[in-house]
């Protein structure tokens, strides 16, 4: 059972951040269980074998003020994949900085390393209001800009399978979900 | 909790108007809706088939509307639709918009730029849902929704009027696998109106029609009652 955890302070966000998310899991002929990131229970992360944390609006950020409310992250030994506000809050909870950083359309990444099945260059669809000052904790991967304007759209614990993506891989990229569903991991 | 405040950004088709119901389901106030007239019928942008009929649609759900011309030019369409949010702001304070987006990243990411800029939320609750699903979630909402455009082959004038009901879903899948039509018409192969749904106090009717167009290309400007 895939865990997909929702951190939407707004219902109606649900629908266009977490639904299509549960969507390609049952196409690909998962069971999936949603909960919202304050009703995750411990029998929740005892009986699932992977967990994705699903994105939400641009001004819904109140997860990113309570990254305790899933300090569960940091025990949990299976494969985890965060998704724009899903990354920003698995890179909080590991000691990284949340800042301002707005982005909203399509960019074009160079993956020089294999993340998440796929390599080179790849359009993707960001939307994202914040980011991560990404700390050592992490491999980081497609990297645009510089110094303070330095965004990290990927990244992976060094130690553990968890993955963050700041883009929505449900809407250009969605063979990056499905390999993280499948095993097809590096 | 007190209901989020919502402005509509309404075309009067299905997308728009399921859109829109799914957020009252929710829970939300829908407080006004946001019509953009525009005079280009090729707009990237906005519907404009029977635009000019969201003003019955407003009436019917009893909702105030804000109709805002654009000459329908690229990108300024944009500072146009940017002045309908400000005024759905300022005369019904909204938190936060409803669209019909799909599946459209060219549309989506204008208007959410938009309403990020002026601190409105934006809830797109049709976002990536599969066509089909679509399709059959207005039935099981029992909408009537009709044809009022078609743009694309082999769809002809034969389609213009036709409801969405169970039979036409049947047809659309066919000519999806057939010619990769979009079934639900995300790609602009056609375009719907609202006659009735849950949001509507009374459904509508057409009184009067107009047919233009050839072979693949038509449009049914309506009048409603």
């Amino acid at each position: 059972m895939i865990l997909i955890v929702s951190v939407c302070e707004d219902r109606l966000h649900y629908y266009e951040f977490v639904r299509p998310i549960n969507d390609i899991c049952q196409e690909e002929g998962l069971k999936t269980r949603y909960k919202h990131y304050l009703e995750v229970e411990n029998k929740d992360l005892e009986e699932c074998t992977k967990a994705i944390i699903c994105g939400t609006g641009l001004l819904d950020y109140k997860i990113l003020k309570n990254p305790e409310k899933l300090g569960w992250i940091k025990k949990f030994n299976k494969p985890i994949l965060g998704i724009c506000a899903g990354m920003q809050i698995i890179a909080e909870v590991f000691g990284c900085r949340i800042v301002e950083g707005l982005d909203i359309g399509l960019r074009t990444l160079d993956f020089k390393e294999e993340f998440l099945g796929i390599k080179g260059n790849h359009q993707v669809y960001s939307m994202h209001s914040m980011k991560a000052l990404v700390n050592k904790e992490f491999e980081k991967e497609c990297i645009l800009g510089q110094g303070e304007k330095e965004i990290v759209h990927c990244i992976k614990k060094r130690d553990k399978q968890i993955y963050g993506v700041l883009f929505h891989p449900e809407v250009r990229n969605k063979e990056m979900i499905i390999n993280f569903l499948k095993n097809r991991l590096e | 909790m007190k209901a989020k405040k919502l402005g509509v950004l309404f075309s009067g088709g299905k997308d728009s108007t399921l859109a829109a119901w799914i957020a009252k389901k929710e829970g939300y106030k829908l407080c006004c809706l946001i019509s953009i007239l525009s005079e280009n019928p090729d707009s990237y942008m906005f519907h404009t088939p029977d635009i000019k009929q969201t003003k019955k649609q407003a009436l019917a759900m009893n909702l105030p509307i804000i109709e805002q011309p654009t000459k329908g030019k690229k990108e300024d369409e944009l500072k146009d639709l940017r002045e309908s949010l400000i005024q759905a702001r300022n005369l019904y304070k909204i938190e936060g918009i409803v669209t019909g987006a799909v599946e459209s990243v060219y549309q989506s990411t204008r208007i959410r730029k938009l309403c990020y800029e002026l601190k409105l939320e934006c809830f797109n609750p049709l976002w990536l849902r599969n066509q089909i699903r679509l399709l059959e979630d207005l039935l099981e909402n029992e909408f009537k929704a009709i044809i009022v455009g078609v743009a694309a082959f082999p769809l002809g004038k034969e389609w213009l009027g036709r409801e969405i009901n169970r039979k036409t879903i049947e047809e659309l899948k066919t000519l999806q696998n057939k010619y990769k039509i979009n079934p639900s018409g995300e790609g602009g192969e056609f375009e719907t109106l609202v006659l009735d749904c849950p949001l509507f106090k009374k459904p509508l009717r057409i009184k009067d029609k107009q047919i233009s167009g050839e072979k693949n290309s038509w449009r049914m400007e309506v009048e409603l009652e």
